[in-house]
């Protein structure tokens, strides 16, 4: 026996097999010191874990055990019932507001109407409608009213804010206002010449946008026209 | 397996407060001694023995019926005593009271051995001391300890092997051998 088998004995000796050590096992024993040495630890191990007193249970441990399990059952049911009612509302309520959206976006016909109206050819394929094509034309005639409507507008729009500051400026009955003595010139005259001047400045700059948009929608007019015309 | 574990825990699904007390009875010396010698200290394992079985009884329908139940309770104490461990290691005070006896005197002189055993599973690997104390002190066989720590009957024999070295070692080391002259019977 060597050392290894004889450390594969000490564990088996340890695992509670008490059999008598064989001769072989004895020799090497009397001859390794290491072993024997080993072997000895092992009883004394053996008698030291059987010299280990018992345990003993605290007596009030079984109560508080089943006390605690049963109440940790008891919220956790509590806590489940909650959770299943909050979903079991939630989910109830959301199939409501399907409902009620289903009703209110549903096209309104009374019964008397849905009555009246013709039965269904169930069988018979419903021919698909396709809107008349529309000549691009008089599309283009429409688009170019209403930029240069637009155009017009704002061109309006700015002459009138034009004339509304001029008429501040200048109000009708400064005339009538006793003039400040000692004063040989009109305080107001620099401020409306300003604001005439202005009005001008935008009436003339916005005339160069809406002749351009004019003459670009014309010419895309006439260029709509030739493609409208019927190809020979 | 007990035969009428199954039963006990369909009792116990249903609601039954004397079935859960029934089965708290049979496994708390069980699961409080495994708990007690992991960690030394008596405060501590009835913490744990509670967290275990707050736990046996929330997972008690994951329980496989076809596997004895020791086992399985008997893995997640080992779980909780693990985590307790890990934690405890963190805490600075757990220097103390680590050297807390959890079990009475013994009466002889054989006291300083034990203590020294002790000591030296204290000093053991985690899962060393697991299986050490699962085989020696709690008597469950291999298999029952395979299934508690979820690893094969080779894994735990080779760790129960190291550990024993370890502990024959440390014996040794701290003279508590007496010296061989004579043979071994």
């Amino acid at each position: 026996m060597n050392c290894l088998e004889c450390r594969e004995l000490l564990q088996q000796r340890l695992d509670g097999d008490a059999a008598l050590l064989s001769e072989s096992a004895k020799s090497h024993l009397a001859a390794c010191p290491t072993c024997r040495s080993l072997f000895a630890s092992a009883d004394v191990l053996l008698k030291g874990l059987a010299a280990k007193p018992a345990i003993t249970i605290p007596a009030s441990l079984t109560d508080r055990l089943v006390t605690f399990a049963v109440s940790d059952r008891e919220k956790r049911r509590q806590r489940s019932q909650a959770r299943w009612t909050a979903i079991i509302g939630l989910a109830a309520s959301v199939l409501l507001m399907v409902v009620a959206a289903q009703v209110i976006t549903r096209p309104g016909k009374t019964p008397d109407q849905a009555a009246s109206l013709p039965p269904i050819a169930q069988n018979q394929p419903k021919e698909k409608e396709t809107p008349a094509p529309m000549p691009i034309a008089p599309r283009a005639e429409e688009a170019r009213q209403a930029v240069a409507g637009l155009t017009e507008r704002l061109a309006e729009e700015t002459r009138e804010q034009a004339r509304l500051l001029l008429s501040v400026a200048t109000p009708p009955n400064l005339a009538a206002i006793d003039p400040i003595p000692n004063m040989d010139f009109d305080p107001i005259e620099p401020a409306a010449e300003t604001l005439f001047e202005t009005g001008r400045q935008v009436k003339e700059g916005f005339e160069p946008v809406t002749r351009t948009a004019r003459q670009a929608f014309g010419f895309l007019a006439r260029e709509f026209a030739v493609l409208d015309r019927p190809q020979q | 397996m007990s035969a009428d574990d199954p039963a006990l825990v369909r009792r116990c699904l249903k609601g039954d407060v004397e079935a859960v007390r029934a089965l708290v009875e049979r496994f708390q010396a069980d699961v409080f001694g495994l708990c007690i010698r992991l960690l030394h200290h008596r405060q501590d394992a009835e913490d744990v023995v509670q967290e275990t079985f707050l736990r046996v009884f929330r997972s008690l329908k994951k329980w496989d019926a076809a596997r004895p139940l020791k086992p399985w309770i008997m893995g997640i104490a080992v779980n909780r005593c693990r985590t307790w461990m890990t934690q405890r290691t963190k805490r600075p005070e757990s220097v103390d009271y680590l050297h807390e006896t959890a079990e009475g005197r013994p009466a002889d002189d054989s006291g300083e051995m034990v203590r020294e055993i002790q000591d030296a599973v204290g000093r053991l690997r985690a899962e060393y001391r697991v299986v050490f104390v699962m085989f020696h002190e709690q008597n469950m066989p291999y298999d029952e300890i395979a299934q508690a720590v979820s690893k094969p009957i080779g894994t735990v024999k080779t760790w129960l092997h190291r550990a024993r070295l370890e502990i024959l070692e440390r014996l040794q080391s701290r003279g508590m051998v007496p010296e061989v002259e004579h043979e071994l019977p």
